[in-house]
């Protein structure tokens, strides 16, 4: 017992509490299993540690109206698992004797063994613990004096070497490098790939923050997806089922427009084409379908009510600039939008009544009709408009179609070609070939 | 023996004049106090007038000299007693000044009561009663001893020779006279007058007419005496040093001392051995002299002379000048150092780098003053203000509360010398803060909210402060930063221990949504 309590009071002093209020964390010897057993139902014991988890609480009301659940075993798990992959990140975790890896699977058994769920508050709950570990940086620090160098990943450099700075011509050059990027692309392969497939197994715990940090690079090498690898009940469900809830709905559709909407979007109606290949529910295109256009009708609102502001400057770019410059991805958002549009006039959506809407917003969503009915994007919205029609023609007329697991379906082969040319090339920054 | 206890139910007695009052206690008429000498009697009327009243002696007092028949001299008072209450008190007080005590109506006296007989004595020798007597007789348990009345005393008489006596410095402090009478001489009675018009000192003169007459013209001298009410203490001290004015301290209506003495006997008790149209003045030098007041006080607003400059010529309508404000002089306000300023510290501004030397000589300060004080921590000084006076810290700058609120430092004042309602309009002090003019540093306020007793001071120790501080600098709004991750020493085979049954690598075991029925765990055979 006493041992566990000393695994605990280490485990939340060196790196959970400042890992939660945004300290200096310390990640050198990795829990293992005997740790986490440790650790486990430590987050209500160790007094510290409660109080940053409370902590959290105020945090998480900074962005949205959704307190996290308590924190329980489960955000322990997803502690744990943060803790033993920036320890796999160490960078004596490539000895010869030494199994990071093991670790990272260790971490990964208690990940998965997370339950699916829809419920706000644990969703925010673990969005919480696994944004921190995307905010988490390294501080590296590159030393040369006169007579040689010497490189410290997260290390404190040692006195000897930065003493008597002009005489010895010291130069220090510090460089932070995000957690994410060294999890993923850093060391050697077989620890890299455990390091990855942990970090792919915290981002599906937590598909709020998949959602929310839609366009984050970490997701780059883990695309998101309309459907969650777990399911509930049986179930097949998506992160989107989840924004019944106004509050969390409220709290994607602000992060986006702050974000710039386009962006995210852009990703969204990816997942959809993504979607319609890989035969997601009805259910799931359609909430994708009614996501894109909540962002423009929202932008629109905005631009109505404030001209001007930051949150409608895609919209404003979309109407004003020339259809020619738009990316792939935002080509197929907004002929996202345009297929729902032109689906609500034939009932497969229901868009809000436009009778009370502010006259601005009236004229900006006819020249929204217009514009996306040019050519470049009509290429795309056409084909996925017969298929959104199609998909959700069968879900009006049998209900029960949602519910039963859907075979990959093929898709038109005008939006399996715009899909494949979408497909973004890896990034220079995130091949790990370039980088190691 | 020739004389015997009265007992109790005693119905008659051998002396005559003696009878039983409800008491049962047998006594005579009068009292009669025997003194060796007349400094006794003067001791007892002393005693006897800060107790009751002279002046319901006065009727029947007699104080006397008294020889006995082998020469001895002696001094004797006697009087009229209603009762045996006021007998008792005299007689106690007369054994004090170390009288004997003798009670009687006529010539003859008996011992007055005392521990050995309570209800008084009885000549038991009836022969003694038969001598006749020229003057008194008084019986004794030696028989009787006769008395002859040599001379006669007055009491005012009596008064008027005794020397006041001087007020000692501690006494002086704590005499508090409502009215002072000045004994003016007739050619500076204008002056004196004028001056204490001027400065609102409310006064009635009265001539008085001395009983002496001038040396040359054999005239009446003539005296004024003023009759001042709530004057200051600095006009007294003006006064007394002004040659032909003299202060006195009216005791009654007509007896007057000087001030800063004391006549030995209450004079207020034998106000009535005076005829009220004299008036007494006892002086310091030993002196008393007797004036007659035959007229009432004159206020002294109306003796004020008003001269008119014009007097005689028509005066002409006035002409209009043009006016300009005061503040066109451009009169600064400076801080001065003032020879009367006020010399009581009431607030010290100790530096902040003493703070050391303040905290430890917290430990050393009575309880008292943790109590009594107040302090309050600035980032430039530590302020302990107490209103009562600040005693016992011998470090800081010592400030002096110059109007409410505001503090300069002692011996400072501001100069000119506005009031306060003016200061506080030009300066724009808010009664809600504490404002303190430190010598050669610029001024500054401090909320009043922010001083707090010393003790509170102390048993809230830095540490709360910090607290505070913290929570006050620490925005509730503010999102918490990103966590920085350092990599400490690992250990040589800590990356080695705690998975060993897993191994397969993971990835290659479990899928997404596949999570495993029984999780593997270490070998801890």
């Amino acid at each position: 017992v006493s041992r566990a309590a000393a695994e605990l009071a280490r485990f939340s002093a060196d790196f959970a509490v400042p890992f939660l209020r945004g300290g200096t964390c310390a990640a050198g010897k990795p829990l293992g299993y005997d740790g986490w057993l440790a650790v486990r139902h430590g987050l209500g014991v160790d007094a510290a540690l409660a109080d940053a988890c409370t902590e959290q609480v105020g945090q998480a009301f900074l962005w949205g109206d959704v307190a996290p659940a308590t924190f329980d075993v489960e955000a322990a798990a997803l502690l744990y698992a943060v803790h033993d992959l920036f320890c796999a990140t160490h960078p004596d975790s490539a000895r010869f004797y030494a199994n990071a890896q093991k670790f990272c699977a260790a971490a990964l058994v208690e990940v998965q063994r997370l339950p699916a769920t829809l419920d706000a508050h644990r969703l925010m709950q673990r969005h919480v613990v696994v944004r921190r570990a995307f905010m988490a940086t390294r501080r590296d620090v590159d030393v040369r004096w006169w007579t040689g160098s010497a490189q410290f990943f997260g290390e404190e450099v040692p006195g000897r070497l930065v003493k008597w700075p002009s005489l010895r011509n010291v130069r220090q050059q510090e460089s932070h490098v995000p957690m994410w990027q060294l999890a993923l692309m850093h060391g050697d392969e077989h620890v890299r790939m455990a390091r990855q497939t942990l970090w792919k197994a915290l981002l599906d715990a937590s598909p709020l923050t998949r959602l929310l940090w839609l366009t984050h690079p970490a997701q780059a090498t883990h695309p998101f997806s309309l459907a969650m690898p777990q399911t509930i009940d049986d179930k097949r469900v998506s992160v989107l089922d989840a924004l019944e809830d106004r509050r969390l709905a409220r709290l994607v559709t602000d992060a986006w427009l702050d974000e710039g909407f386009d962006a995210p979007g852009s990703a969204l109606a990816l997942a959809l084409l993504q979607g319609l290949r890989q035969g997601v529910p009805p259910r799931m295109l359609r909430r994708a379908a009614e996501l894109c256009t909540h962002l423009v009708l929202t932008a629109a609102l905005v631009e109505s009510a404030a001209p001007g502001d930051k949150a409608a400057a895609p919209l404003r770019d979309f109407l004003d600039k020339d259809g020619s410059k738009l990316t792939e991805g935002q080509r197929i958002f907004w002929a996202v939008v345009g297929s729902t549009l032109a689906l609500s006039q034939r009932g497969h959506f229901q868009l809000p009544a436009m009778d009370d809407a502010p006259s601005v917003m009236k004229q900006l969503l006819q020249r929204l009709a217009k514009k996306v009915a040019q050519p470049r994007i009509l290429v795309v919205a056409e084909p996925l408009l017969r298929e959104l029609a199609r998909r959700l023609t069968r879900l009006q007329s049998d209900p029960r179609a949602d519910a039963q697991p859907t075979e990959p379906a093929a898709i038109d082969p005008t939006l399996a070609a715009q899909l494949d040319a979408v497909a973004q090339p890896p990034d220079d920054s995130m091949n790990p070939a370039t980088t190691s | 023996m020739s004389l015997e206890p009265i007992s109790l139910g005693q119905g008659r007695t051998n002396c005559p004049g003696l009878v039983a009052d409800e008491r049962g206690v047998v006594m005579g008429r009068r009292l009669a106090l025997l003194f060796p000498t007349v400094a006794q009697v003067v001791g007892f009327f002393r005693s006897y007038s800060r107790e009751a009243s002279i002046d319901e002696l006065a009727g029947s007092l007699e104080i006397v000299d008294v020889t006995s028949p082998v020469g001895a001299q002696e001094a004797m008072v006697r009087f009229e007693v209603p009762s045996s209450y006021a007998a008792d008190k005299a007689a106690s007080m007369g054994r004090q000044h170390r009288g004997r005590v003798f009670t009687g109506t006529e010539a003859h006296y008996v011992p007055y009561r005392d521990k050995r007989a309570p209800l008084g004595y009885d000549v038991s020798n009836v022969d003694a009663l038969r001598q006749h007597a020229t003057s008194l007789i008084l019986h004794t348990d030696a028989g009787a001893d006769p008395r002859s009345i040599i001379r006669t005393h007055s009491l005012p008489r009596m008064l008027l020779q005794l020397r006041v006596r001087a007020l000692t410095s501690a006494e002086q402090a704590t005499e508090q006279h409502p009215a002072l009478v000045l004994r003016v001489e007739p050619g500076l009675s204008s002056s004196i007058c004028r001056y204490l018009w001027a400065r609102q000192i409310r006064a009635t003169v009265s001539t008085a007419v001395l009983a002496s007459t001038t040396r040359f013209g054999g005239r009446a001298r003539e005296v004024e005496l003023v009759r001042c009410e709530g004057m200051p203490h600095h006009a007294v001290s003006l006064m007394k040093k002004t040659p032909g004015v003299r202060v006195f301290v009216p005791t009654d209506a007509h007896l007057l001392v000087e001030h800063g003495y004391r006549h030995p006997i209450s004079l207020d008790s034998c106000a009535r051995c005076f005829p009220p149209e004299q008036t007494v003045l006892f002086g310091g030098d030993g002196k008393a002299e007797v004036v007659s007041t035959p007229n009432h006080g004159v206020d002294i607003r109306d003796l004020v002379e008003v001269e008119v400059e014009a007097r005689g010529v028509e005066l002409k309508p006035a002409k209009p000048v043009d006016s300009v404000g005061l503040d066109a002089l451009g009169v600064s306000l400076t801080l001065s150092r003032l020879p009367r300023a006020s010399p009581s510290t009431t607030a010290l501004l100790i530096p902040l780098d003493r703070l050391r030397w303040f905290t430890r000589l917290i430990y050393l300060l009575p309880a008292a003053v943790l109590r009594s004080y107040d302090a309050c921590l600035t980032d430039q000084s530590i302020i302990v203000v107490n209103r009562a006076g600040v005693h016992g810290i011998p470090f800081g700058l010592p400030m002096t509360e110059l109007h409410p609120q505001l503090f300069v430092p002692v011996g400072f004042g501001l100069l000119p010398r506005v009031d306060h309602e003016l200061l506080r309009e030009h300066l724009q002090l808010d009664a809600s803060r504490l404002t303190f003019f430190p010598d050669e540093q610029p001024a500054f306020s401090i909320d009043a909210a922010a001083i707090q007793p010393l003790s509170r001071a102390i048993v809230a120790p830095e540490r709360a402060r910090e607290r505070l501080v913290q929570v006050a600098m620490q925005d509730p709004l503010a999102e918490l930063g990103a966590p920085r991750v350092q990599h400490k020493k690992p250990g040589a085979f800590s990356l080695w221990r705690g998975t060993k049954n897993l191994d397969k690598p993971a990835s290659a075991t479990l899928e997404p949504g596949q999570a495993p029925k029984q999780l593997p765990r270490p070998d801890h055979t």
